[in-house]
């Protein structure tokens, strides 16, 4: 909580109490009443009641009513709140209260001032959005806090979104939507069973009870793609005095966004002059295009959040003011790259996509309040074959770029949009489209590396990594943004962590756009790498040298699916070993296929070298938490093959 | 850490002669300054710096930072507002320069105010943008009742490497520390030169209070009356702010002054700390006041004690039954506003009051501490004490009781005065937070100051002692029992952890650190003893199964010999490092570890990883026996911080971290095992 416990102890000395208002009302009172069932020892509280209950107007106003109940069930747990967003310019919170419900005892309202009033982002220059937020605080267990908060608001938007839980263990949640007569709602509940809601007078009713805490796990997919959550939407008739539109499917998504994107990509003389600068030595078509992407990939991401409630979140400042400014957020850039490709005779469109999970937007719910990114797609000809195009969209072949990425040059794709749904938009024809997922050969490592032990198992070693794709885009962040020191000093905390009395002596890099490679030279020094016992044994672990890539599980129990990422390493690794040794003990040549992934190793012992060969793949999915037992037991074989020992006895 | 600073006692000495000359005209000095009116002209020097010249990777550079500060006389004369303007000039000089300055947030209090943003990017080509009003967006971070923190932000326009960009701004502050600025010298790009410029309070304001500066970690230009008849201190050649392990407090690294007003120039240090001293004790006497409750509890604490430092130990053992902290987790907010409510507005509590109410703060703990104590016949004294985490307090430099934040209670024992703090519920009586060990601390006599250092805990008194007794079977599994303890600091910094967590938590929490030792490992039979009861040591008991331990080669078995701190990486990575390294405190960690080897198997070649020696500060052992029961016995033992040498200087880094590589080395020897035909 970033407001920090300081704040909420100082209120907690400086807030008045309430001349005893009123008791808590009766529906928290009755959700207090319910007996709780056992849940496991990391459980510390357990949601009672959740609901929400949205009335839309006649105009399309919407009220909407929050009611929420907590048990602290034992202390430890994270701090415990109410938190309600609001927009400023076009809605407000019109009543907030809560109370404290301790274990036998009288009901405590909370003072007004207890209500923090928060901005949603820091990292925004500026966002409309804020939020309400009431601490629970200090309470012994066996307290339950309640609230009721009331949100207003006008909007454009005909959708809603609802999850039922967060990761606590839930009693009951629903989520009840009042329409106006002849309006409809239709709603989908992802990640659980089929749910219809009930319906009587014009009011929309989802329940569910019972649900299960999601623990927090290494490796799992994320709360959205686990908690049951609801998406609605619902159909004003079309003569509505609000203007409001009913959004049925991706094309009328489209359409309905293509209005508030498009005309922000005009090509003005300023823009036009920049685009000719830009693409001035450009040969031919990808050149144009790589041209102008880099230079938007220069332009300094700044967000400035206004108009969300007008669907102010999807419609851009025009290119010009974006090209003057040299700075504007995702959309803003999309729309530079756009009108600069336009005045060079390129036509594109705007992609709209969710930044960080790409299992995030679900096609059978269309609508844009799924998306919080935006990217571009290019209208190209066959004669671009980069593997981010898509060959056979409806809107013909385009290549998706996203130039807010300062990193990820034109032909790769930041790995958390690969593969995701995006809606390209267009006025004629837009759709909802897959983006491409690259296979892992696209983002391997290559690595080599030459060791030269001495007597005392020490070495100096010279590792040459080659990594393509997505596998480099953190290095290159790091050396570009924090500078080179910083990525000498992430090499060293990695190699530390692996090695004993490891020294980097240099780390040298070297980008290549063209085939978007980094290489990265490391030389460096470890003590004792090879372990000699009396003088006589000598123990190598050659895979220690590796660059990486295993899973690592401590538990033996696992409630969530596991999400593995594509990953494809080539290693070879060559240690000149001291004069006077002969083997004694070569690992078997390991070759493990499963479900998960692949690895291949192979140990030689020549011309005085240890010579150990490895291949490392990871498939990109998500493997159920019933097959945890096999995930884990392939990467217990990852790391049986990276930590395997060759040993050697003097002659 | 302190430097020597003969240039500050001249300062002093400069600054209070020329503001006494210059009083009368800085009063008439309420507005902006004319660089705050026009933007200074940008030189040819700075429009063709290719490169940083402080530092030589940063990305951009402060070019100037200039802050004329001005208290400017509001409503008749009676009110003073402080008012800061700032102006900064930055060169961009690569993308990682042009992404950290292109945004600017500027965040202040509710009793502080920011106006008047402006600025400019001047870009490579010459061409100069205005920042646009309308893009200077305000904003309240968090409002909490009447209390607010809020932020100006701004990106800049046009920003690329190259450009020359600087932006103003003017804060005012309404706080009450009108006789106190920190000023800072560092921030988060290398700074070429910060020029603050000041002018004194008027007379009326401060009396006879004269004002001085306190510069520290640099070394400011002469102080220079200035044609405005502003005064300035000059700066030069800051490198950025930087975070690093271990490094000293940020007041003892970063160069920053205390411009302040005082009584008089304080050439006579004890005259100050007497009448200091005078005065804190006269305040605590008058809330010693006890009653009857603390006469008889006083006396039920120590009825078992045979000594004096079983008496205090009584004492603060009772204290802490009956008296919360106020800010304790299981305090409720219901009973903290009760103690608010509580609270005479007038004067401080009387320890009886205290003790009646059963919560306090740390300073109204050790109140009720000293009146116990002096119940019983012992000698009790306000003790202000150092912090390690602040700048450290030398007696006859930084003459001033804003460098002993700290109010503890001193017990005079046979001839030495010993400090105690009865709020620090998570050490042993007896033991102090290790940011007060090692510090300066005056003890506040009616007869005058008395200073004493307060002394380091010895290894020992923080200890980590693990005992196992295992078993390893053919299939590479180690099984067994296992009891590890924490004492002194080591079972404070343990039980702060554990603190928020019920105890089922707790246990899981031991159970997860376990099983990141030890992946795959079945832990059972877990119990955390003495978490609330920092006499003893923080205890901790498991069996563990852990599958996988040893690893099989062909006609092999090779397995750790320190199970415990094999997979521990060092605790310095970094092959360079800028600033000293300053431990918290010492420590001594010590395994004793019974692994009983299988039968039909014979160590192959086997040696103990040995002992290394690390100078007057301690060492490090790990002896593997054999014993009759033909068990294999690992003893290991790592000693650090003796007779308080905490403290490394960044030159004797590569020794350190030397010896820090060794013993990760040193953890990770391993044994090799045959079949014995």
């Amino acid at each position: 909580m970033p407001i920090g416990l300081r704040w909420v102890l100082l209120l907690a000395l400086t807030a008045t109490v309430l001349p005893a208002a009123e008791d808590a009302p009766s529906w928290a009172r009755e959700a207090a009443s319910q007996t709780v069932p056992d849940y496991p020892s990391k459980v510390t509280s357990v949601v009672l009641l959740q609901e929400e209950m949205v009335t839309v107007d006649a105009d399309g106003r919407r009220v909407m009513r929050e009611r929420g109940a907590i048990k602290i069930v034992q202390q430890g747990g994270e701090s415990i709140q109410s938190y309600r967003t609001y927009n400023v310019k076009n809605g407000r919170i019109r009543d907030f209260q809560g109370w404290l419900l301790p274990p036998g005892g009288k009901a405590i309202p909370y003072a007004k001032n207890r209500i923090l009033d928060v901005a949603l982002s820091r990292e925004y220059v500026y966002d409309e959005a804020r939020a309400k937020v009431l601490e629970c605080g200090a309470a012994a267990p066996g307290s339950v806090f309640a609230w009721e908060v009331t949100e207003e608001e006008k909007t454009v938007f005909t959708q809603d979104r609802y999850s039922f839980q967060q990761r606590d263990p839930v009693l009951v949640s629903r989520f009840i939507l009042n329409l106006p007569p002849t309006w409809e709602a239709r709603g989908i509940v992802f990640n659980h069973a089929k749910l219809d809601p009930q319906v009587a007078n014009g009011a929309y009713t989802w329940e569910l009870r019972n649900l299960p805490w999601i623990e927090h796990e290494d490796y799992s997919p994320s709360i959205s793609a686990l908690a049951p959550h609801l998406a609605v939407s619902y159909f004003p008739p079309a003569d509505n005095r609000g203007g409001l539109q009913g959004l049925k499917d991706w094309t009328a998504v489209s359409n309905w966004l293509a209005p508030m994107v498009d005309p922000a990509a005009a090509v003005t003389d300023a823009v036009r002059a920049k685009a000719l600068q830009l693409t001035a030595g450009a040969s031919g078509e990808l050149d144009k295009i790589r041209a102008i992407a880099a230079f938007a990939q220069q332009t300094n991401y700044v967000e400035v959040s206004l108009n969300i409630t007008r669907g102010g979140g999807y419609t851009p400042h025009t290119a010009g003011e974006s090209l003057a400014r040299n700075y504007g957020d995702c959309k803003d850039k999309a729309t530079l790259v756009r009108a600069l490709l336009k005045a060079v005779g390129i036509d594109s469109y705007l992609v709209t996509i969710s930044a960080d999970d790409r299992s995030y937007v679900r096609p059978e719910w269309a609508s844009p309040q799924q998306f919080d990114h935006a990217i571009i797609a290019v209208k190209v000809s066959d004669s671009v074959t980069l593997p981010t195009v898509i060959a056979d969209s409806p809107l013909g072949r385009l290549l998706i770029f996203d130039p807010t990425d300062s990193i990820t040059p034109l032909g790769s794709l930041r790995t958390e949009e690969q593969g995701s749904y995006a809606l390209v938009i267009s006025a004629t024809g837009g759709a909802l489209l897959k983006m491409p997922l690259l296979p892992a050969t696209t983002n391997r490592i290559e690595a080599a590396v030459e060791a030269t032990m001495n007597a005392n198992g020490g070495i100096n070693a010279r590792l040459q990594r080659q990594y393509f794709g997505q596998s480099g885009i953190p290095l290159r962040a790091v050396d570009k943004l924090r500078g080179h020191e910083e990525l000498q000093k992430r090499f060293e905390r990695g190699f530390t962590r692996r090695l004993g009395g490891v020294t980097i002596k240099s780390v040298a890099t070297e980008g290549s756009a063209d085939d978007n490679r980094l290489a990265v030279n490391i030389d460096l020094a470890a003590e004792r790498f090879g372990q000699m016992m009396q003088d006589r044994l000598l123990i190598v672990r050659p895979g220690s040298l590796s660059s990486g890539g295993e899973y690592y599980f401590t538990s033996r129990k696992r409630s969530s699916p596991v999400k593995l990422e594509a990953d494809l390493r080539h290693e070879s690794i060559k240690v000149k070993l001291p004069g006077g040794f002969k083997l004694d003990e070569l690992p078997a040549p390991a070759k493990v296929e499963s479900a998960y992934g692949s690895i291949q190793a192979s140990w030689a012992v020549r011309d005085g070298e240890i010579v150990m060969e490895e291949t490392l793949e990871i498939r990109d999915m998500v493997a159920p938490a019933s097959d945890f037992a096999k995930v884990r037991d392939f990467f217990d074989k990852v790391a049986g093959v990276e930590g395997a020992p060759v040993v050697l006895i003097r002659q | 850490m302190l430097r020597p600073r003969l240039l500050v006692t001249c300062s002093i000495v400069v600054l209070v002669s020329l503001f006494s000359g210059n009083s009368a005209l800085a009063q008439q000095k309420t507005l902006a300054p004319a660089d705050f009116i026009a933007w200074l002209p940008i030189t040819d020097a700075e429009r063709e710096l290719k490169a940083p010249t402080v530092e030589k990777d940063a990305g951009a550079e402060i070019l100037f930072w200039r802050v004329h500060i001005v208290d400017e006389l509001l409503s008749g004369g009676r009110d003073v507002q402080r008012v800061l303007y700032h102006y900064v000039r930055l060169k961009v000089f690569d993308e990682k320069g042009k992404e950290k300055a292109g945004t600017i947030d500027l965040t202040y209090g509710d009793r502080g105010l920011i106006l008047d943003v402006s600025g400019r990017t001047i870009k490579a080509d010459g061409t100069i943008l205005e920042l646009d009003k309308k893009a200077v967006y305000r904003r309240d971070l968090v409002r909490a009742g009447a209390l607010t923190r809020k932020a100006i932000s701004f990106a800049m326009p046009g920003v690329e490497p190259g450009a020359i960009i600087e932006y103003r701004w003017r804060e005012s502050d309404d706080s009450n520390a009108i006789f106190q600025v920190h000023l800072k010298f560092q921030r988060e790009f290398p700074v070429e030169k910060v020029t603050y410029y000041f002018s004194p309070l008027p007379e009326r304001i401060v009396g006879t209070l004269v004002m001085a500066l306190l510069p520290f970690n640099c070394q400011p230009s002469p102080v220079k009356v200035e044609n405005d008849g502003y005064t300035s201190v000059t700066v030069e050649h800051l490198p950025a702010s930087r975070y690093e392990p271990y490094a000293p407090s940020e007041s003892n690294l970063e160069a920053w002054a205390l411009l302040h007003y005082q009584q008089g120039e304080r050439k006579d240090p004890d005259k100050y700390w007497n009448e200091v001293s005078k005065k804190v004790y006269s305040e605590l006497k008058a809330s010693l006041r006890s009653d009857n409750e603390i006469k008889a509890a006083a006396a039920e604490a120590v009825a078992s004690a045979k000594s004096d430092d079983e008496k205090i130990a009584g004492i603060i053992g009772a204290v802490r039954t009956r008296v919360r902290n106020l800010y304790d987790r299981d305090v409720t907010d219901a009973e903290r506003q009760v103690y608010v409510k509580s609270l005479p507005k007038d004067r401080l509590r009387t320890a009886a009051e205290i003790y009646k109410g059963g919560i306090g703060t740390a300073n109204e703990m050790n109140v009720v501490f000293a009146a116990m104590a002096q119940q019983i016949g012992l000698e009790a004294r306000p003790v202000l004490v150092s912090d390690h985490t602040q700048y450290l307090f030398r007696p006859k430099f930084t003459v001033d009781t804003y460098f002993l934040p700290n109010i503890d209670m001193a017990v005079k024992q046979s001839d030495d005065w010993k400090v105690f703090d009865v709020s620090t519920k998570l050490l042993p009586p007896g033991m102090i937070s290790w940011r007060e060990e090692g510090v300066y601390a005056l003890i506040a006599d009616p007869k005058g100051p008395i200073f004493i250092q307060t002394k380091p805990t010895p290894p020992e008194a923080s200890a980590e002692v693990r005992s196992a007794r295992l078993q390893l079977s053919p299939d590479g599994t180690l099984e067994g029992d296992v009891e590890e303890s924490y004492s002194g600091h080591r079972g404070e910094d343990y039980r702060a952890q554990l603190a928020d967590k019920s105890p089922a938590q707790r246990e899981e929490w031991l159970r997860d650190r376990i099983t990141k030792m030890f992946p795959d490992a079945d832990v059972t039979d877990l119990k955390i003893e003495y978490f609330g009861d920092p006499v003893h040591p923080l205890r901790a008991t498991y069996h563990l199964a852990a599958p996988h331990y040893a690893q099989a080669t062909g006609k092999r078995l090779l397995f750790q010999s320190s199970p415990f701190h094999r997979a521990i990486a060092s605790q310095f990575s970094a092959s360079e490092r800028r600033f000293a390294v300053e431990f918290p405190y010492a420590w001594r960690e010590f395994d004793e570890i019974h692994i009983q080897l299988p039968p039909q198997w014979a160590l192959d070649n086997a040696d103990s990883p040995g002992r290394l020696a690390l100078g007057p500060t301690g060492y490090f052992e790990n002896l593997l026996t054999i014993n009759k029961a033909d068990e294999l016995v690992s003893k290991r033992e790592f000693i650090f911080g003796r007779e308080g040498a905490l403290n490394f200087a960044v030159e004797n880094y590569p020794a350190l971290k030397k010896a820090f590589d060794l013993i990760q080395v040193r953890d990770q020897h391993s044994l090799s095992m045959k079949a014995v035909n």
